[in-house]
């Protein structure tokens, strides 16, 4: 029944002469004990809530600058030694401060804090690593092992500023910018021409463990003539020995171009080649500018004066 | 997020000072969450005599309510009585203005200025203007906005009373640093959760018998027609019972509630009733018939008195007060009130019951009037519904420490 059925019409006196001009009229105010009393409450629930309002506001404050004056981060893990020994081992040629520059490792970081996996991912995504692996030696120390790609031949490339910069190329057809080999060791390497392939591209290289296999045959067999090797040249090997036509070329300092087949043993080669030289040598030694192996059952060798011989 | 108000319906009695707490919860929902009952000083015939005695009552009625509910006000809702408060029914007309003689808003408006333009003498104040049917050429009409016609009336009841009265009024419930919402006198508060739609539309007298004053109002056709205050109440019955009997008030009114009937029955002669009952000294026989008739003779007097302000309204008839009399206060709960009504006036009359969606203790006719005030609270006066007024974060904060 309370706050429903109607009623017609207002009955609320407003405007003039109405009642509420009356209590808008500043009388002095008839006070009583209770009446003081629920003022008397009222202030003080009043200043309890200012105070609480203002001791929250403290706490908040003093929480907010413990928080930002701690310098140190909060320990999360459990305790354990920091790394104090790196053991690197490596069966190439990669220094110790290049580990440094690729791992990264702060002073003070703990054993466990080290990110083990982390670590072996960066490691292999240098182009000099084949594989690597992190070990922690128990109570400080972390042991790190390289497997390194090795050198076959180097490559003269153009930098982004213009000036030629030298590149090693690795049995597995990688090229990589070699760390910690030594002046007279990559001196010793021949240039690669590398085959261009019709959209004028040279990577990737491609077959180039047949080219590793020549370079190998050609030090044992003949270290002498092999060390007078100044360019292997692709420009007619695609990658594939099995294509017909696939040839690999060497150029000597002397100027002397020779012509090995690729799909063809290549210590028949050098021995027919060797024959040739002997021969060479022996009819007064002209200067021969072209030997080619690559013909089935013979050799044809062209001199400067012009003249061709069939071996 | 809901917004609740607590409001405070204070009825300032001759002899009893009522509050009830109420939460109002998005001005559509109420919970009634404390409640108290005081004594009262300084109070005669429901018209504040002594401003500090009243002061000191109320105020510790609404704390004790306050401390019941475990909350405090925020605003309050004041009955008002006393014989100080006159009604006058003033209509207001005006010429359809438009030229197609459809009525518009602002012909509403200048019919509703022209009921209320009476001044008033300085020394008083208006506290209701009652609005009644409108008349549209005559015809009447509920809504008269876009109907046809040339001549709009609209009467309305409008209820006064002295200025000082009123403001001491205030003035109390200021002195505990509230602030009164709105005045309701309290035969209306009382009409308005007493009776049903249909019997405010089909005629029905509500009598509020206090013990300084008797408040009444008339329903008809939907609409307050009148009010009145009859300065005569429970306390005079009392009053009269002491002198008659020549015994102490607190005596006489033992007798009231015991033996008291409000009409005098022949089968009274021979019957004889003890003063205390254990035939201890001082204990002795009274006539009943004594008893009887002197409540007869102010019951009656209550009743001839609105009988005769009806009559002199044109108001009495018994077919326009279809649906009877409704008693309420504390006077009503005398035994035989509802046959003396129909004795003396002539009409169907019962007891009323309090609403039934309050707890029991409050359906009692004394808590009435303060249950009629927190309808108007949720309700309002007006049409529209007041806005719920946004609590304060150092209040909803302080809210929080009640330790009281």
């Amino acid at each position: 029944m309370i706050g429903r059925g109607t009623s017609k019409g207002s009955s609320s006196a407003d405007g003039s002469q109405s009642w509420r001009e009356l209590a808008g009229s500043p009388r002095k105010r008839v006070n009583s004990p209770q009446a003081r009393k629920r003022r008397q409450v009222k202030l003080l629930k009043l200043l309890t809530a200012v105070l609480l309002l203002a001791g929250l506001s403290a706490l908040v404050y003093w929480l907010i600058t413990v928080v930002q004056s701690r310098e140190e981060p909060i320990q999360l893990s459990t305790p354990s030694r920091a790394v104090e020994q790196l053991i690197f081992d490596t069966d190439g040629v990669l220094p110790d401060r290049w580990l440094g520059t690729v791992i990264r490792l702060k002073q003070g970081t703990t054993m466990m804090e080290v990110d083990i996996h982390a670590m072996k991912q960066a490691l292999e995504n240098e182009p000099q690593v084949i594989s690597a692996s992190v070990e922690r030696v128990f109570p400080s120390s972390l042991k790190i092992s390289i497997k390194e790609r090795q050198p076959v031949l180097r490559m003269a490339v153009q930098g982004r500023d213009g000036q030629t910069e030298q590149r090693i190329v690795a049995r597995d057809g990688t090229i990589y910018t070699g760390v910690g080999y030594a002046r007279s060791a990559l001196a010793s390497l021949p240039y690669l021409q590398p085959h261009q392939r019709s959209d004028g591209s040279i990577r990737p290289l491609r077959g180039m463990e047949r080219v590793a296999e020549l370079l190998a045959v050609a030090r044992q067999q003949q270290p002498e003539f092999y060390r007078s090797w100044q360019v292997i040249s692709l420009e007619h090997y695609s990658g594939n020995p099995s294509l017909f036509g696939e040839v690999i070329e060497v150029r000597t300092r002397a100027g002397l171009r020779i012509i090995f087949a690729a799909a063809t043993d290549f210590g028949l080669q050098l021995d027919r080649l060797q024959v040739i030289r002997e021969h060479v040598r022996a009819r007064g030694n002209p200067a021969m500018e072209r030997i080619d192996l690559s013909l089935r059952g013979s050799a044809a060798v062209q001199f400067r004066n012009g003249r061709i011989s069939s071996f | 997020m809901s917004e609740s108000r607590v409001v405070g319906a204070v009825e300032i009695g001759t002899s009893k000072v009522v509050v009830l707490l109420g939460e109002i919860i998005d001005d559509a929902g109420l919970n009634i969450i404390g409640h108290s009952i005081g004594s009262s000083q300084g109070v005669k015939k429901g018209v504040i005599h002594n401003l500090s005695a009243a002061s000191d009552c109320v105020h510790a009625a609404i704390m004790k309510a306050e401390k019941h509910a475990q909350s405090r006000i925020d605003e309050v809702y004041l009955a008002q009585t006393g014989s100080h408060l006159i009604g006058n029914f003033n209509v207001g007309s005006t010429n359809v203005s438009s030229p197609d003689n459809l009525v518009r808003e602002i012909d509403i408006q200048q019919a509703r200025e022209d009921a209320k333009r009476r001044k008033l003498p300085a020394d008083r104040t208006y506290i209701h203007h009652i609005q009644n049917p409108f008349l549209l050429d005559g015809q009447q009409v509920d809504s008269p906005l876009a109907r046809e016609g040339r001549h709009l009336q609209v009467g309305y009841w409008s209820v006064h009373g002295e200025s000082s009265r009123v403001s001491d009024s205030l003035r109390v419930i200021r002195g505990i640093d509230l602030d009164v919402s709105d005045i309701i006198i309290s035969s209306i508060a009382s009409g308005a959760v007493l009776l049903e739609d249909a019997e405010k539309e089909h005629g029905a007298l509500v009598i509020d018998i206090g013990g300084g004053t008797t408040d009444y109002v008339l329903y008809r056709g939907g609409y307050i027609v009148k009010t009145g205050v009859v300065p005569v109440g429970g306390d005079h019955i009392t009053n009269d019972l002491s002198i008659g009997l020549r015994v102490g008030r607190k005596s006489a009114e033992a007798f009231k509630l015991k033996y008291g009937r409000a009409y005098y029955d022949s089968a009274d002669r021979d019957e004889k009733v003890w003063l205390i009952g254990d035939f201890t000294i001082g204990d002795r026989e009274y006539p009943l018939a004594a008893i009887t008739r002197i409540i007869d003779a102010r019951v009656s007097e209550i009743f001839s008195i609105i009988k005769e302000e009806l009559s002199e309204a044109e108001l009495y008839s018994p077919a326009g007060i279809a649906c009877g009399v409704v008693l309420t206060g504390g006077t009503a709960q005398l035994r035989g009130i509802d046959e003396s009504v129909r004795r003396h006036l002539g009409l169907a009359a019962r007891v009323a019951e309090g609403p039934l969606d309050v707890a029991a203790e409050l359906r009692q006719p004394i808590y009435s009037t303060a249950l009629g005030l927190l309808h108007y609270a949720l309700t309002g006066q007006e049409d529209r519904q007041k806005p719920a007024k946004p609590a304060s974060i150092l209040r909803k904060l302080s809210g929080l420490l009640n330790f009281e």
